[in-house]
């Protein structure tokens, strides 16, 4: 399921570096609404950063974002009780 | 005012200069606007910084031909990468090949754990032109050893090793190789799956143009050296054990965000103009430069006789005058700087038979002109025809 209009996706990842090359993946594959933001405290108690996306397009996201399951901790998207996994 | 002559800057294997402009640039940019930490908060220069972090990484990445950019660590220099190599991967009983060319940034912690009883560390030959003995290598991989270091182009002759001979034969026997690419990358081609290295360093203050201060370590997955500084690295933030996961496992600490932004200038200075321009330029001043020396009278010119063969680095010893000496005239006289002495190469002397004194070291670079060259050679044939002259 995709999130309703408006709401937004998040992919977290062990590294920074990884966070990075979600952003190009994403951006590249024109995934809307692309952007860092910090990492939500109910997903992580880290200090860094995560990507953001519409959550309409959170499965073609999850596609784009395969080369990095290694590295990936979850994708999550906003729901009425705060960020739920996505799938 | 000093009527000293204009500085004709012939130490590029020490640390390239000038840089491009771009790199000061660059700098000077992060200073300015950017200065954030990399990695550590979500605002939009913590993030523009780790941006500028992450570009260069994967321009290394593709500089370099590694298929995953995290698979490269950023440190300080190559030293710093190769005591992580050395420090991080090796255990007792380990028995390490090295070659008769390796710096002291390999031979030292290499000596220390030989000392403590770690390790044992067998020195492989090289030839008059300073290149390690294949058949030699081969003989000495029979007993599969863990690790084999070579250096990809000696910072004393100059003369580059036959890698991808030197990988294959590694791969082929079950082990490690670790490559001192110091003086080679953004100089010389490397791959490191073409050319079978299972760990790289780097420097990024020589050949990559960039600040000094930046380098790195690259590891083939599956080749995991534990880090020699643990710390903070921005991610696993609630866990207090070091992440295993690359790059952060092998970068604590702030990193260089700032001389970082100088070597991405650096690098895309390289891919803009091109390795294989850049290779083409240094392999005609470097062939200039030997042409003039080779044959001279009073003069030694150390390493193969060609250009082709070596990365930008000629070095000479002059009859009847000591290096230390004749860098000095060669500067007084000519404003020509070269690297005199030792090149903290100490066994790469003894195989060349320039112990102890070693040798003048001139290495030009991507900014040097044919006039610069053709100064060093008059500077150096004068030098060599007062000694002679003289007696």
């Amino acid at each position: 399921m995709s999130g309703a209009p408006g709401t937004f996706g998040i992919a977290t990842f062990q590294s920074t570096h990884a966070v990075l090359k979600a952003e190009q993946l994403l951006k590249n594959g024109e995934i809307a609404g692309v952007r860092l933001v910090p990492v939500p405290s109910q997903v992580s108690s880290d200090c860094g950063v995560t990507v953001r996306f519409a959550a309409a397009d959170a499965a073609r996201a999850a596609e784009l974002l395969r080369p990095l399951a290694d590295d990936l901790q979850g994708i999550f998207v906003e729901s009425a009780g705060g960020w739920v996994p996505f799938k | 005012m000093t009527n000293a002559p204009r500085p004709i800057y012939l130490d590029n294997g020490a640390t390239s200069f000038p840089k491009p402009p771009s790199v000061a640039s660059a700098m000077s940019h992060f200073l300015l606007e950017v200065g954030g930490s990399p990695g550590r908060s979500g605002h939009r220069l913590s993030q523009e910084a780790a941006r500028i972090v992450f570009t260069c990484r994967e321009a290394l990445a593709r500089l370099f031909g590694a298929p995953d950019a995290r698979r490269i660590a950023f440190m300080p220099n190559a030293t710093g990468a190769l005591n992580t190599a050395i420090y991080g991967l090796l255990r007792p009983g380990d028995r390490v090949l090295a070659s008769a060319l390796e710096h002291n940034s390999t031979m030292r912690p290499l000596r220390d754990l030989e000392r403590r009883g770690v390790i044992s560390v067998e020195s492989l030959p090289v030839d008059a032109g300073g290149v390690l003995d294949l058949q030699g290598l081969e003989q000495a991989l029979r007993s599969r050893p863990r690790l084999l270091a070579t250096v990809h182009a000696s910072n004393v002759t100059g003369a580059i090793q036959p890698l991808r001979e030197i990988g294959a034969l590694a791969r082929a026997a079950g082990t490690l190789l670790l490559v001192d690419a110091a003086q080679s990358a953004g100089a010389l081609p490397i791959d490191v799956e073409a050319d079978g290295i299972d760990l790289l360093a780097f420097t990024g203050h020589k050949a990559l143009l960039g600040p000094q201060g930046t380098g790195g370590l690259w590891a083939r997955p599956g080749v995991e050296p534990e880090p020699l500084v643990r710390g903070g690295t921005g991610s696993n933030s609630e866990q207090e054990e070091q992440p295993e996961f690359w790059p952060d496992r092998l970068e604590s600490g702030t990193q260089n965000a700032v001389g970082i932004a100088g070597l991405l200038a650096g690098v895309t200075f390289i891919e803009k103009t091109g390795l294989a321009a850049i290779r083409s330029r240094e392999e005609a001043l470097t062939q200039r430069l030997l042409d003039g020396l080779l044959g001279a009278r009073g003069i030694t010119v150390h390493g193969p006789g060609s250009a082709r063969e070596r990365s930008p680095v000629v070095s000479v010893t002059f009859e009847g005058l000591v290096p230390s000496e004749a860098g000095f005239l060669l500067e007084e006289g000519f404003g020509v700087l070269t690297r005199v002495g030792l090149h903290c190469a100490p066994a790469a002397h003894r195989a060349i038979g320039t112990w102890p004194q070693g040798t003048v070291r001139f290495s030009p670079g991507y900014f040097t002109t044919a006039a610069d060259i053709d100064t060093a050679i008059e500077g150096a044939q004068y030098l060599a025809a007062k000694k002679a002259g003289g007696r």
